[in-house]
């Protein structure tokens, strides 16, 4: 357990890798610093982003059905004989549903 | 073994449907082959080879004319709007890769439908279709016609609310994700070496941030515990919500402070971890059977509409609006929606739904039909006597939809633990607030907090949702499916069971027939064979399965006579099968079983005794469960089959013959009145009132998609010789509980001797908490996996 003490004789973490990494000097540390404040700024942009991924495909209803959207994947491959096109407007049709699932469920709550 | 059908897979017999040099086992199989071979659809046979489903019966003719009336289409119809629609449909036999591509591609078959999707799990497809190119009439008789046969009626349309829930589970979960890692993160460097060291701006800017991030968590996603917890005090009782409620809001307040005095980080990567993984319990045990219906009332058996007759014109009507006196017409294997008089001069009612007995009873003109049976044979025509609502069955069941759920959860034992442990941890948390008063006055409000922050009982709230969720699972894969998780531990606590006894003691589908009489030559046993081969009624299907021969004679001038029999010339040779007065002109008196007599050429050969035949292992069941429980049998049928049940039940069970569906509901009623938990095992429409009186209603069935009456599970009629283990399991499954239990609590005595030290710091509840509660949850997990390895192995 770690106690916090005032006068502890512990290398800093920081201080300690900042040396492997040659910073010795302490405006370079505090660059160092900033660094850590910039990283956290984007981590938390990048974590917040696939949240917003996670809600929207929550509330497109991808979660409702776990199970057919993985057999469906396979049909596409294995459609040789049929047309290009085809295969491109069934693509366009299940993203179109997705949203148009979005719209109809508005009205619905209406 | 013959060869196997291309469409379905079943065994062709001797003589297959051949088509495009492939062999069919009947023509309903060789149509689908051909509308979708002639459409380029036939990939279907290559995703899943033999994934069709093959149907006794395509004609449909205008079994779906009500669909064309507006006001149904608009109740069936999920939207509607210049010439677009949308509709969901319920198809319970969608089970493969192949259905799924099938249907998704439906546009293929009609240009009219815009975009067709499959929820596999739910087993609906919801289709959106161009109004003028297609009705919804020709859609559903276009599903019909490739033996998807979706089932409409007017109750199973919402259920967007049960969608919904689920979502927003599954949004809580997501934020309370977010938010631990990145609380995780940030108060990490706090349980580091050195982390100490680390210029205090940091921490505070940690800390700040962690709180910003877990105010979501907080006030959305724990949201349902606060609610919960409240809803369980204002009843006066504390469930385990109340707690956890306690200590959330613990934590959120001793961090809040410590943050913003600047005097540490605070518990909040605990307070998120411990909120992301009570939601993960309750996703596991929220998982459900989505296809399969628990609640359904009349509504879902009934049609939806029905032919009336106006002036001798044939119209649908909506079901609602038949009234007493109204003429109607029911069709072969229609239901009949209201109690009736018969118009016509014979029918053959088959009460399935209602009793189990599979063989249909004939009527005559002037009798009276209940709602419910269902017409096999010709068109007949009725006149209402009560409406819909008001006919005999409905009301049985209306009368229990008063039934409340104010007995759930009552009296749980996670709830009668909780209320233990609340009381206990306030207690502790008293006493060492009060001790640190007078010691070190400083620790005094540090220590009662810690106590509640540290007992928060996580592991104790996930132990019953992993252990009955998993049980749930393993009940599934085994063929036993329940509603929720309670159904098990109220199953534990049951101590009388009662059996019904038609359909659910015996097959419902296939009989014994013992011929008694002359010595038949094999030519006389195919002879008659041939004959009952022809014939459609229920009764010939049996003899013609008791006779092992395989060949077939040529039949001609064959007739079949309602509610008689069949005649024909097999061979040159006059042979006739049916009742007694059919066969010999006298009045068969022998009510009590049921023959079915037989005549070739000039000479009554003599009958076969129709017998129901129990199911398999009935006996070893009933000798399992005979010493633990005290058992019933109530029957709806006459005296005739005690002598076959007494000696399985033996000399203590007491056996009821003649039972009126209302006479079941009430005989539970009064064995729940004399305080014995009970258990009602049933599986028709006359055991709905029992089963809804019950405790735990288990219903058994061929097809688990359709036809079970409103009950707490739902047994497969071949898991039936196991039902004891599924009960007996329970006991194991509430000891795992148990023994989980135990283990929390060990937790929390390390837990409370560091709290009533104030010595509780932010890195012990970050390791403790969530140790706790992932070992319980995977001991729970793995224990009931490892031990219901057993129950769905069949000793021999």
């Amino acid at each position: 357990m770690v106690s916090p003490g005032k006068n502890s004789t512990h290398i800093p973490l920081l201080t300690y890798i900042l040396y492997i990494f040659g910073a010795n000097q302490k405006n370079q540390i505090t660059t160092f610093v900033s660094v850590i404040i910039l990283l956290i700024i984007i981590g938390i942009i990048v974590a917040g982003s696939f949240l917003v991924g996670f809600i929207w495909a929550v509330k497109s209803g991808q979660y409702d059905d776990t199970y057919s959207p993985a057999v469906r994947m396979l049909f596409d491959d294995a459609k040789p004989v049929k047309k290009k096109s085809d295969d491109g407007s069934q693509e366009e049709k299940t993203t179109n549903e997705a949203e148009s699932n979005d719209g109809e469920e508005s009205l619905n709550n209406q | 073994m013959g060869v196997k059908c291309v469409h379905c897979g079943e065994d062709c017999g001797k003589h297959p449907v051949m088509w495009d040099e492939k062999p069919f086992c009947c023509y309903g199989c060789k149509t689908v082959y051909e509308i979708l071979n002639v459409k380029k659809l036939d990939k279907y046979y290559e995703i899943e080879p033999m994934s069709g489903i093959k149907v006794e019966q395509t004609d449909v003719g205008d079994k779906y004319a009500y669909l064309d009336l507006d006001e149904i289409r608009e109740k069936i119809l999920s939207f509607s709007d210049s010439g677009i629609s949308k509709v969901n449909l319920f198809i319970p036999t969608i089970h493969c890769a192949s259905c799924i591509w099938l249907l998704e591609n439906l546009s293929t078959l009609n240009p009219g439908i815009i975009q067709s999707g499959v929820n596999f799990p739910n087993k609906t497809v919801s289709i959106t279709f161009k109004d003028q190119e297609i009705s919804l009439r020709q859609l559903v008789e276009m599903l019909v016609s490739i033996h998807y046969i979706p089932e409409i009626s007017l109750d199973q349309l919402d259920t967007s609310s049960s969608t919904k829930a689920s979502r927003d589970l599954l949004l809580k979960i997501g934020v309370a994700g977010f938010s631990l890692l990145n609380v995780m993160l940030y108060n990490f460097p706090e349980y580091l070496p050195g982390g100490e060291l680390l210029e205090k701006e940091f921490m505070r800017y940690f800390g700040w941030l962690s709180f910003i991030l877990s105010l979501p968590v907080v006030f959305y996603s724990a949201s349902d515990y606060y609610l919960s917890a409240y809803k369980g005090l204002k009843h006066k009782m504390i469930n385990i919500d109340v707690p956890i409620t306690l200590g959330i809001f613990t934590l959120f307040i001793q961090s809040t402070y410590e943050i913003i005095t600047g005097s540490g980080i605070g518990f909040l990567d605990s307070l998120v971890g411990l909120v992301f993984l009570l939601l993960i319990g309750k996703w596991y045990q929220g998982k459900t059977y989505q296809a399969l219906s628990f609640e359904r009332d009349y509504k879902s058996y009934f049609p939806v509409a029905v032919t009336k007759l106006i002036n001798d014109k044939e119209e649908s009507t909506p079901l609602q609006k038949i009234t007493t006196g109204d003429r109607i017409l029911i069709r072969n294997q229609e239901l009949i929606p209201a109690d009736a008089k018969l118009l016509s001069d014979h029918a053959n009612i088959d009460y399935s739904f209602v009793t189990g007995e599979s063989i249909p009873t004939p009527k005559k003109a002037g009798e009276l039909i209940f709602a419910g049976g269902r017409q096999v044979g010709g068109i007949i025509q009725l006149e209402v006597i009560h409406e819909v609502e008001q006919s005999y069955l409905t009301q049985l069941w209306n009368q229990d939809n008063k039934k409340t759920t104010v007995n759930s959860g009552l009296d749980t034992l996670i709830n009668k633990v909780s209320e233990y442990f609340t009381v206990i941890i306030l207690l502790i948390a008293t006493i060492a607030a009060v001790y640190w008063l007078f010691n070190d006055p400083s620790l005094a409000v540090f220590a009662f907090t810690s106590v509640l922050i540290i007992a928060c009982p996580c592991a104790l709230a996930l132990t019953v949702p992993f252990t009955f969720g998993s049980t749930m699972r393993a009940f599934g894969r085994k063929g036993f499916y329940i509603k929720n998780t309670q159904v098990i531990e109220d199953l534990h606590k049951i101590d009388t069971i009662v059996f019904d006894k038609t359909g659910t003691l015996t097959h419902s589908r296939s009989m014994d027939a013992k011929f008694v009489g002359d010595t038949l030559s094999e030519e006389e046993q195919i002879m008659i064979k041939s004959l009952a081969a022809n014939s459609s009624h229920p009764l010939s299907a049996t003899i013609k399965d008791a006779i092992p021969s395989t060949e077939y004679f040529e039949v001609e001038d064959f007739k079949e006579i309602p509610a008689m029999g069949t005649t024909g010339l097999v061979s040159g040779k006059r042979v006739n099968i049916g009742s007694k007065k059919f066969v010999t002109g006298k009045d068969d008196l022998d009510v009590g079983s049921t023959n079915v007599y037989v005549f070739i050429d000039q000479h009554i050969k003599g009958y076969f005794k129709i017998e129901n035949r129990y199911r398999d292992g009935l006996k070893q069941v009933i000798d399992n469960l005979k010493n633990n429980y005290q058992l019933f049998l109530l029957s709806g049928d006459n005296e005739a089959e005690k002598k076959n049940l007494s000696p399985v039940f033996g000399s203590e069970t007491k056996l009821f013959f003649n039972q009126s569906p209302t006479d079941k509901m009430t005989f539970v009623k009064k064995l729940k009145k004399e305080g014995r938990k009970v258990l009602m095992v049933g599986d028709g429409l006359n055991d709905a009132g029992a089963l809804m009186q019950s405790d735990v209603g288990l219903t058994i069935a061929d097809d688990i998609y359709s036809f079970s009456p409103a009950c707490d599970g739902i047994i497969e009629s071949s898991k039936f010789s196991i039902i004891d283990r599924f009960i007996n399991y329970t006991q194991t499954s509430l000891n795992i509980v148990k023994i989980s239990f135990v283990i929390s609590f060990l937790y929390n005595v390390v837990g409370i001797y560091f709290a009533v030290q104030g010595t509780l710091s932010p890195l012990i509840a970050a390791i403790l908490m969530p140790l706790s509660s992932i070992s319980v949850v995977a001991f729970a997990t793995f224990m009931v996996n490892y031990t219901s390895r057993g129950i769905g192995i069949v000793k021999k």
